[in-house]
């Protein structure tokens, strides 16, 4: 490391940044001051309209169009940046600084092999064709993508989440840059690939010794990579310390309040959180032990062409049960889901809604009031009564509600359809059901564009509800929300739960929020349930050496070791098979069955390979 | 890949089939048959019925469809009820003339109008974008025999340079008629340009706000690579589609264009069959018209997959 030099490497001082909206500025980063010595990382949080990236934007001296600094320099290893002709400027992209974006799969150019592209920031450097081959291939071979030879060759869509994050890494590091500024650089990612690329960030900057910027909402990353931290809000910081201090004793009462919003995998529920940042758990409600199944899933298997996607399933869900569906993106959670949720029919296997109705008046399947209902069929062909019954509420509720509609148009489509409401009440309940989710009914006038994300996550919520359902597909709803606003919705969905009774399938990568909320978990890996049970009995262990590896893989809002070490618990997948998991009994003769060891109570762990990466078969 | 493309070629070729089915069922469906179109409204029915005879036309319709097509993909359309002469000879000299005007103008308005439309998108609301935009909307609001006809006014009147009307035969040599080409091939290309222009500055504007441009320009490159290495293959993409369904346009447009010009290609054969109820004629061009749309759009999906490489490398997509 050469952190003698004088001065700070970057400088940011008195930044200001607007743009112009209907003719007014609006600022989106006011007096913003910061530095970072040669050799440290330091990160920059804060909430969505925080200004953290329009920060990051101008350390590379890029704004987005139509913003323009109002005040204030950006200096990068003596340099001012901001000032900087667009020939100064290209020289500092290429020589000082480079950035890994938040999303690689859009970051890179799909039209363009990924060699070529890692190549392309070589190019000021007047090298030979072959010299320049060379230095892709060792850059390819340093972010530890494997076979180089071939992956260079490949298109970014040929690419996983993670490698392609892998690939924009080499990209900023082909410059040789003295500071590296990361966008939200694992936001896209599951948790295990985090965790992985987050090590080798950490591991690159201290071999070639950059002074890192990192920019994020996630206080578990920050915590593991940063040894100084900046939180910023509404475009002003609010705080800035060591992150030891930071995350030990915060002295604003924002950082405080965003330090407690953010979910604690001890907690045994979920986490309430004051005005004045002191948090509280909520009991957890447990489902009562005679709460009827509704829904019963009997070796559920679905195809994508040749690829199976969801291998045999087997699950069940109560009355008023939280089932919660994690693993890796890739593990098949969310074609379960949405299976369930009819918009995509099973390859072979049963799925049931079942009726609670003890009257016996129903005939079964014909979708009657509380009557039974096939669910391995899509939505369209469920008989409406059935249909209604499974609600999904998507990730994006920005994406998945019309807008050009107002809002309450969204969730008066669904009474109407059911034919749950007179057309001259339909408006009413719509307003009701909108207050219901903890909206203010002026609200629904407005257009989905015209509310913040969780106000329309809210929307998502209620439309759902609409159908008066008795299990709500929830995937990953609160993944895109920020803390503050994810823990309200999060409570909000437990509300729901015991009013109404309902059953959720809630699917999430954040374990954290899972342990909050769950009654059950289900841990999946290759469309194979690898593990089972109760909330507790998962989260204490003893596990599946996957389940352990996606426990081991989550980031605690709290520094690891002083100084906001680079030694993290996620480093080291070791133990994997050790542990507690040795402590199971694996001794074939002994147990009646070959698949699955049961370890009582409903928590059940499919065998697996010695090696710990597979089903035993 | 292959498999993908000869999916392609065949739902061409059904298509091709598809549209001349239509045609000719629908000159079929028109009252009165060849026969009575030869022979004229006075013709006695005895002289009717032995043409008919003498022609075929007592034959079902699917027989005769068969023996026109057959002919048809041997490039034998038949005799036109005017001349007598084969329709095919005629067709091919005029279809060449017109094919002068079109692929002149395909390569005047593409590439223009891909060059001016980057420009406007890269100089979004400054001076050259709002020069771009308002020519693009003038050439866009004029039709194209309007813009015709004020070019024989300055070209040919008020500055005699150009021809403003053809006295060639269809039958004469390409290089007398390369003057000739020169108006209808601006008039055209005036139109075609202003709709692709509009296009291409959307698409340019969108992919240059798009991240992966972003951080090729973070990367430190330069403008010019960053266009034309990262921007203009994904800009290009829905810009494809306009071209072609302007070049099928063409078909249409060189119509009225030839007639303003009285230049002797299909345009002006079409309106003369028309006037003539020459139903053979009439076939033929709806047909090779029906082949070069469906011909076109071919081009264009080609063109995509030449630009995406998600086309080119099949199923291994990351999600």
């Amino acid at each position: 490391m050469s952190g003698t030099e004088s001065g700070p490497l970057v400088r940011v001082e008195g930044l200001s940044v607007a743009y112009r909206s209907g003719g007014a500025d609006v600022t989106v980063a006011r007096e913003v001051s910061f530095e970072a010595a040669a050799g440290e990382t330091v990160a920059v949080v804060g909430e969505s309209g925080s200004g953290k990236s329009t920060v990051a934007g101008a350390l590379l001296g890029h704004l987005r169009h139509g913003s323009r600094v109002t005040g204030g320099r950006v200096l990068v290893d003596g340099k001012d940046v901001l000032s900087l002709d667009r020939r100064g400027l290209r020289e500092l992209r290429t020589r000082d600084i480079a950035m890994v974006g938040q999303n690689a799969g859009h970051a890179l150019t799909p039209s363009m092999r990924v060699g070529a592209q890692i190549g392309e920031s070589l190019l000021s450097q007047g090298l030979t064709r072959a010299q320049r081959r060379e230095r892709v291939r060792s850059l390819v071979e340093k972010v530890g993508l494997p076979d180089p030879g071939r992956i260079v060759r490949r298109y970014p869509h040929q690419l996983s989440g993670g490698q392609q994050q892998r690939v924009a890494i080499a990209m900023a590091l082909a410059a040789r840059p003295k500071v590296l500024v990361l966008d939200e650089p694992t936001t896209a990612l599951d948790v295990v690939t985090q965790a992985r690329i987050l090590d080798l960030v950490a591991g690159l900057g201290e071999e070639f010794g950059l002074t890192s910027v990192l920019v994020s909402h996630d206080l578990g990353v920050v915590a593991r990579m940063a040894g100084r931290v900046v939180v910023m809000r509404e475009g002003e910081v609010v705080e800035a310390a060591g992150a030891a201090e930071l995350f030990d004793a915060p002295r604003h009462p924002y950082t405080r309040r965003l330090l407690a919003s953010v979910p604690r995998i001890g907690d045994r529920g979920l986490a309430e959180v004051a005005e004045d940042g002191t948090r509280t758990v909520r009991e957890r409600v447990p489902v009562p032990d005679d709460a009827p199944e509704v829904v019963s899933l009997r070796d559920v298997t679905i195809d994508y062409g040749a690829h199976r996607a969801v291998d045999g399933v087997s699950l069940g869900l109560r009355r008023g049960e939280v089932l919660a569906l994690v693993g890796e993106s890739g593990s098949g959670k969310s074609t379960l889901a949405w299976s369930l949720a009819g918009l995509r029919a099973p390859s072979s296997g049963t799925m049931r809604l079942l009726g609670t109705d003890t009257g016996g008046g129903d005939r079964p399947g014909d979708g009657n009031q509380d009557g039974d209902g096939d669910l391995a069929v899509r939505a369209r062909l469920r008989p409406p009564g059935v249909r209604r019954r499974v609600q999904l509420v998507f990730q994006n509720a920005d994406t998945s509600l019309n807008p050009r509609r107002i809002v309450r148009e969204a969730v008066r489509r669904p009474l109407r359809f059911f034919g749950l409401a007179e057309r001259s009440r339909a408006d009413d309940r719509a307003r009701e059901l909108i207050a219901d989710v903890a909206l203010d009914p002026a609200l629904s006038d407005r257009l989905p564009g015209q509310l913040s994300g969780g106000q329309r996550q809210r929307v998502g919520i209620a439309r759902a509800l609409a159908g008066d359902p008795r299990v709500v597909v929830a995937d990953e709803v609160t993944t895109a929300l920020d803390v503050s606003v994810q823990a309200a919705v999060l409570a909000l969905l437990d509300d729901l739960r015991t009013e109404r009774d309902l059953a959720f399938v809630f699917i999430s990568h954040d374990l954290a929020v899972v342990r909050g909320i769950a009654d059950r978990v289900a841990v999946m890996r290759d469309g194979l349930v690898v593990e089972e049970g109760p909330v507790e009995a998962v989260f204490s262990g003893p596990n599946h050496p996957y389940t352990r590896r996606l426990l081991d893989a989550v980031l605690e809002p709290r520094p690891v070791g002083a100084g906001g070490g680079t030694t993290a618990q996620a480093s080291e997948p070791a133990g994997e098979t050790a542990g507690d998991t040795a402590a199971l009994p694996r001794d074939l003769a002994e147990v009646p069955d070959p698949e699955w060891i049961d370890l009582g109570g409903g928590h059940r762990i499919r065998r697996w390979d010695a090696d710990g990466t597979g089903p035993r078969s | 890949m292959i498999v993908y493309i000869s999916r392609r070629l065949l739902s061409a070729v059904v298509t091709v089939l598809l549209a001349s089915v239509i045609v000719f069922a629908a000159v079929q469906l028109l009252p009165g048959d060849v026969a009575t179109q030869v022979l004229g409204q006075d013709a006695t029915p005895d002289a009717v019925a032995a043409l008919r005879e003498q022609m075929g036309l007592n034959r079902p319709a699917v027989l005769r469809f068969l023996d026109w097509i057959t002919g048809a993909v041997r490039g034998d359309f038949g005799v036109s009820l005017v001349s007598g002469e084969p329709v095919s000879a005629t067709l091919w000299l005029h279809l060449r003339n017109t094919m002068l005007i079109a692929v002149a103008t395909i390569a005047v308005a593409v590439t223009s109008s891909i060059v001016l439309g980057v420009v406007a998108g890269l100089y979004r609301d400054r001076w050259p974008d709002t020069v771009v935009s308002t020519l693009t909307l003038i050439g866009m609001s004029v039709p194209e025999f309007v813009v015709a006809t004020l070019l024989v006014l300055a070209l040919s009147i008020t500055v005699p340079v150009l021809p403003a009307v053809v006295l060639d035969e269809a039958s004469a040599p390409v290089a007398d008629l390369l003057p000739a080409v020169v108006l209808p091939t601006i008039a055209l290309s005036v139109v075609m340009t202003a709709y692709i222009v509009r296009m291409t500055r959307t698409s340019v504007i969108d992919v240059m706000e798009s991240e992966f441009v972003t951080t090729a320009r973070l990367k430190g490159l330069g403008t010019g690579r960053v266009v034309v290495r990262h921007a203009l293959p994904s800009a290009l993409l829905p810009t494809l589609n306009v071209i072609a369904m302007n070049v099928a346009w063409l078909v249409g447009g060189v119509a009225v264009v030839e007639n303003v010009f009285n230049y002797p290609g299909v345009g002006r054969m079409l309106l003369e069959a028309v006037h003539n109820r020459d139903l053979p004629v009439l076939q033929a061009i709806a047909v090779v018209s029906a082949a070069v749309y469906v011909l076109c759009n071919l081009a264009a999906d080609l063109g995509a997959m030449a630009l995406n490489p998600r086309l080119r490398t099949g199923e291994r997509s990351a999600r």
